[in-house]
């Protein structure tokens, strides 16, 4: 009896520990007089980077991680925030729902709040828990179906601007008209990551004279084989193909279209490319642009200097990946929400929560100023054109634009 | 009718991939009674491998390298593993291999990184064409290596000593040994020519527009629904069932995708492996299981 009583009992006390995991905050007062919630103390503020550093999308994953450590590193160097250190807590999601869900709940009592939470799969499997335990998240799903969730914020344009800003450029390059009209294609994958990217396209092409979308294939997560995909755009007489991809996805598109002999004009949101895929695309890629909402590591601005420095300082074997961009802006935006928190004397979850609304955050010139306004809008309608370089790196063809394609399908959808 | 061929041949392209992993699998469960589910990750070796060499080596030295390096390993974790678990439960063994796979999963990442590397396969991106429909040079290489593989095999089974001291270890291990075959040896040459084959699928499974990453080691596992439903035994039944599952995925991807949300030649396959399982659990071409009692 006692035999079967004992792993009972411990086995009841471990699922109730788990059930309960991060659910309550705790607060008290440092010495200094700032309120203190979890993970916070009078010597360090520990913040979440829930991020894919093994799964499908490592590569990207990891870059963006460590452009964001950068920046916490060059902001403990000069003091930290509220003389407080920032400590990145590093979770492997593995880009799946489970993995994430385990990650949270043997973090989230130990974090004030996520610094980043990598993809639409993780944020889904999460979201009741932010919700419950009340906590701040930054998410890099640049993705308008996460806008709506509670206490979750993208702090830079999403992906669905890019395109659409794309869609209305490669109009004006191709000067298409409606006696001259521009033929249009769009691929994503086939499920609720790929239907927002999907609308845009079709919202910017509906909204810009001249562009005519005529075909819209989608492609399931794992696939192998483009042809089908490709075989329609090329059938559709496609000028143009806006690319909504994962990185794999797209070297996959671009290859067989070379293959079949199908040569469009590619145009990409930032998430669809990766540097590492200039070697398997070389010589496909004279065409191939990438609408980014943020700059590059090009950039001759203060902000892109900073990291630059920050990288020869903590990182100096890194190789350079724009990911590290994006990276070190979600630092910038988790920083900044911890100073005005820090300000309001306030280092809860509530209270960073607040410090969030309406936070205007300077990018130091890498995008313009966002303001995150309700935490429900998109922050900015700002993307801009960029070529490919023979690294892989983006090489920016254009000043940073807002399409007003962009923003009245923003508005449409309540964004 | 252009779109048909068109992708039939791709179809046929990736079935024969499929078909080449499904082999492996069939082999090491004819020859050591073991359905190994690290052999997806020996295929990611195979690729990495592959990737690592062909800037420093002549590609099929590349090749040969990374054939060295994988059935080393295979041999080893069957020398360390599975030789010690002979009389182990189906479950233990099947839950020793799933333990194996996570563990060469990470010696990938621990080695090469997290990164996507280019693609593997020995010819680029070139194309012929027939009419209208293109043949990739990928895809005429992967038919034309399959069926040469297929034929190896098939002298190797069917007139050498070791081929048919294999097939009599799969067929009872028992009265194998008693005939003076070395049965450990039997499980080794299964895992070796297992792995020998992971890399073959490897070169093909990472060929242009396809390139090497962390997960590749998980697509080769789509071959499963290929193993179950040609059967586990059948060397015929690998083949057909890696063709089913390849031609089901593309032409799938061309005719379904109003249906089902576009994702229905993803779930196809399983399904199919499913109605199988019911109806015919041994598999199209595999061997009914009697047992005395």
């Amino acid at each position: 009896m006692i035999r079967k009583l004992v792993p009972t009992l411990a086995v009841g006390a471990l699922l109730t520990l788990s059930a309960c995991g991060g659910a309550a905050e705790s607060s008290s007062d440092g010495t200094d007089g700032v309120k203190m919630g979890p993970g916070v103390t009078d010597k360090e503020i520990n913040v979440g980077l829930l991020t894919d550093y093994s799964g499908p999308i490592a590569e990207a994953a990891t870059s963006g991680s460590l452009g964001m450590e950068v920046k916490f590193d060059e902001v403990n160097a000069a003091g930290g925030v509220c003389g407080r250190k920032i400590v990145p807590v590093k979770a492997d999601t593995k880009y799946d729902a489970q993995q994430t869900t385990q990650a949270y709940r043997a973090n989230a009592k130990d974090m004030l709040m996520i610094g980043e939470v990598l993809g639409s799969v993780s944020i889904n499997a999460i979201k009741p828990n932010v919700e419950r335990d009340n906590m701040p998240a930054l998410a890099i799903s640049m993705n308008t179906a996460t806008l709506e969730e509670k206490n979750i914020y993208v702090p830079l344009p999403t992906f669905e601007v890019e395109l659409a800003n794309g869609v209305v450029w490669a109009a004006e390059q191709a000067g298409a008209t409606e006696e001259k009209p521009l033929k249009l294609g769009v691929i994503t994958e086939g499920d609720e990551v790929g239907q927002p990217y999907q609308d845009a396209v079709v919202a910017a092409a509906e909204a810009t004279p001249g562009v005519e979308l005529v075909a819209k294939p989608t492609y399931a997560f794992g696939d192998q084989d483009f042809t089908a995909q490709v075989s329609e755009l090329k059938a559709a007489g496609a000028d143009v193909v806006m690319l909504g991809t994962a990185p794999a996805e797209t070297a996959g598109v671009v290859g067989t279209s070379a293959q079949l002999g199908y040569s469009p004009q590619w145009i990409a949101s930032s998430g669809s490319w990766f540097a590492g895929l200039a070697e398997p695309l070389k010589g496909l890629l004279n065409n191939f642009y990438v609408s980014g909402g943020y700059g590059t590591l090009a950039d001759d601005v203060p902000g892109i200097a900073a990291l630059k420095d920050a990288l020869a300082t903590y990182a100096p074997d890194a190789k350079p990946s724009n990911f590290q961009v994006g990276g070190w802006l979600f630092g910038e935006a988790t920083v900044a929400a911890l100073k005005q928190a820090c300000e309001n004397k306030d280092l809860t979850r509530e209270g960073v929560i607040a410090a969030l609304e309406d936070l205007k955050v300077d990018y130091q010139g890498i995008t313009p100023e966002v303001d995150l306004g309700d935490g429900d809008s998109i922050v900015s309608y700002s993307s801009r054109m960029n070529t490919i370089g023979a690294q892989g790196e983006l090489e920016a063809v254009g000043d940073f634009y807002a399409s007003d394609a962009a923003k009245e399908w923003g508005a449409a959808n309540g964004f | 009718m252009t779109l048909f061929l068109q992708l039939g041949f791709q179809g046929v392209a990736l079935g024969m991939v499929y078909a080449l992993i499904a082999l492996g699998f069939v082999i090491m469960t004819k020859g050591s009674n073991t359905f190994n589910f690290a052999h997806g990750e020996f295929v990611a070796v195979g690729a990495y491998v592959v990737v690592a060499l062909m800037p420093h080596l002549p590609y099929w030295m590349a090749f040969i390298g990374s054939v060295v390096v994988t059935v080393t390993l295979a041999l080893v974790a069957e020398r360390l593993l599975l030789r010690r678990l002979v009389s182990a439960s189906p479950t233990a063994l099947i839950l020793a291999t799933l333990a194996l796979a996570v563990i060469v999963h990470a010696l990938v990442l621990v080695v090469w990184g997290v990164g996507t590397k280019g693609s593997a396969g020995p010819v680029g991106s070139g194309t012929v064409e027939i009419g209208d429909v293109v043949l990739t040079y990928s895809g005429i290489a992967t038919i034309g290596t399959s069926i040469l593989v297929l034929l190896a095999l098939l002298v190797f089974f069917r007139w050498t000593s070791y081929g048919l001291a294999l097939r009599a270890t799969a067929s009872h291990q028992e009265a194998a040994a008693a005939q003076g075959i070395d049965v450990g040896r039997m499980f080794a040459l299964s895992w070796g020519i297992a792995a020998a084959l992971a890399v073959v699928a490897s070169i093909f499974l990472a060929s242009f527009p396809r390139i090497v990453s962390p997960t590749i080691g998980l697509v080769a596992l789509a071959a499963i629904p290929a193993v179950v439903i040609g059967g586990l035994d059948s060397f015929v039944g690998a083949v057909v069932g890696g063709l089913v599952v390849g031609l089901i995925q593309v032409l799938g991807a061309g005719y379904l995708t109003d249906y089902g949300g576009g994702r229905l030649h993803e779930v196809l396959p399983y399904v199919l492996m499913l109605v199988v399982l019911v109806l015919r659990p041994y598999g199209l071409f595999g061997s009914r299981g009697i047992e005395r009692v």
